[in-house]
């Protein structure tokens, strides 16, 4: 018998109806919507059932989304299973680069999520990228591709933002690719020398 | 994926995957993982290999409702296209529409013809309709996806209902099928 199994029926229902709304959500849950989330007691049940099935409960301004655990996200990643391939994360660095490192820094956003970004037309990707082993149809194929798995979204008319899958990184997950976007945009600023000693530190071993 | 997964990555490979092969997983082992949050492993094919996918529980299945949870909406070429498919390969009104039969890709693009054209039927196929499991491609023939194998019962009810509707080939009825 499982903890969940020892709630009243209700209550049983409340943790459920969370779960299922965490997992299949486009976007943030906000608590008050949800008894399971907003109870304290039942919030522990919901976590404990998404870190049975690897997930974690990812809370940010009082709403709440689910994610990968990192444990689990670093064996996935290892076992190669769910990952976007080459391509499609060459693209996808180009855009959080146009759409969000370079207007972050000149001031353009506010805020410190993938979300805040600055709408991108998607053609200038291949104009300024495009070339023999990054063509225009492959682009635009990633493109599409980021779009089908909900890491890219449309804006207005044609063009591109982060999309609702970002909303389910964890911190860890998040600083890993603030990181990497900064080694790449920035690789001899001081940021960059202190993400490469961090990383240093923590592997115990020398990282450029 | 050659190696077995433990019960917990594997619920969560079967998530990122939509389908991972059955060897690779202790299918009671998972299962016992996600009931509680009234989910469970059913059986699927994929490239002639047994996989499994995930199938919510009539009761827990999610209910958009667009107020709490947001979900993503289908164009109108990726819905009329899979309605097609669907058209196509449910050949048994009485049979859950998964496996279904494998049709010619030509003849499931000509069932959507008349509402959505075929460069943007073609599109779905290989490109919005295949990411989502919905349909599995090989060669030039198409059938239904793992998604498919992942519907309530619920889900399938209210589709049984809608047989009749679904767009077939010209000169094809559902009841020749």
């Amino acid at each position: 018998m499982s903890a969940l199994d020892r709630l009243p029926p209700t209550a049983r229902e409340q943790v459920t109806d969370a779960l299922t709304a965490l997992e299949t959500s486009d976007t943030p849950l906000a608590a008050d919507a949800y008894p399971a989330l907003y109870d304290p007691a039942l919030r522990a049940h919901v976590t404990r059932e998404l870190d049975a099935v690897g997930r974690v409960l990812l809370e940010r301004d009082g709403t709440y989304l689910s994610g990968y655990a990192d444990d689990v996200a670093d064996e996935l990643a290892a076992a190669g299973i769910g990952q976007l391939d080459e391509t499609d994360r060459a693209v996808l660095t180009l855009v959080l680069l146009h759409a969000v490192a370079i207007p972050r820094a000149r001031g353009q956003t506010d805020g410190d999520s993938w979300l805040d970004a600055v709408e991108f037309d998607p053609d200038r990707l291949s104009q300024q990228w495009s070339n023999p082993h990054l063509t225009k149809k492959a682009i635009r194929t990633s493109l599409r591709n980021l779009r089908d798995a909900g890491v890219l979204r449309r804006g207005h008319r044609s063009a591109v933002v982060p999309g609702p899958q970002f909303q389910r990184l964890t911190d860890a997950r998040n600083e890993l690719l603030w990181s990497n976007l900064v080694l790449l945009a920035a690789p001899d600023s001081l940021l960059a020398a202190a993400i490469r000693r961090r990383a240093a530190t923590a592997t115990g071993g020398a990282t450029r | 994926m050659a190696e077995r997964l433990d019960p917990r990555t594997a619920a969560a490979a079967v998530r990122a995957a939509g389908a991972i092969p059955a060897r690779c997983v202790d299918q009671a082992a998972v299962n016992r993982l996600l009931a509680p949050s009234g989910r469970q492993l059913v059986s699927c094919t994929s490239r002639g290999e047994r996989h499994l996918t995930v199938r919510w529980n009539d009761e827990t299945a999610p209910v958009i409702d667009q107020d709490k949870v947001v979900a993503p909406i289908a164009t109108r070429a990726f819905a009329l296209t899979f309605a097609a498919v669907l058209g196509c390969c449910w050949t048994q009104p009485d049979d859950d529409p998964y496996p279904g039969e494998p049709v010619g890709v030509d003849e499931a693009i000509a069932a959507a013809s008349g509402q959505v054209s075929y460069t943007w039927a073609k599109g779905a196929l290989d490109h919005s309709l295949s990411a989502a499991g919905l349909v599995e491609l090989d060669s030039d023939t198409v059938r239904l996806g793992h998604a498919v194998a992942a519907f309530t019962t619920g889900q399938i009810s209210a589709l049984r209902r809608l047989y009749d509707q679904l767009p077939r080939p010209a000169g094809s009825t559902a009841e020749d099928t």
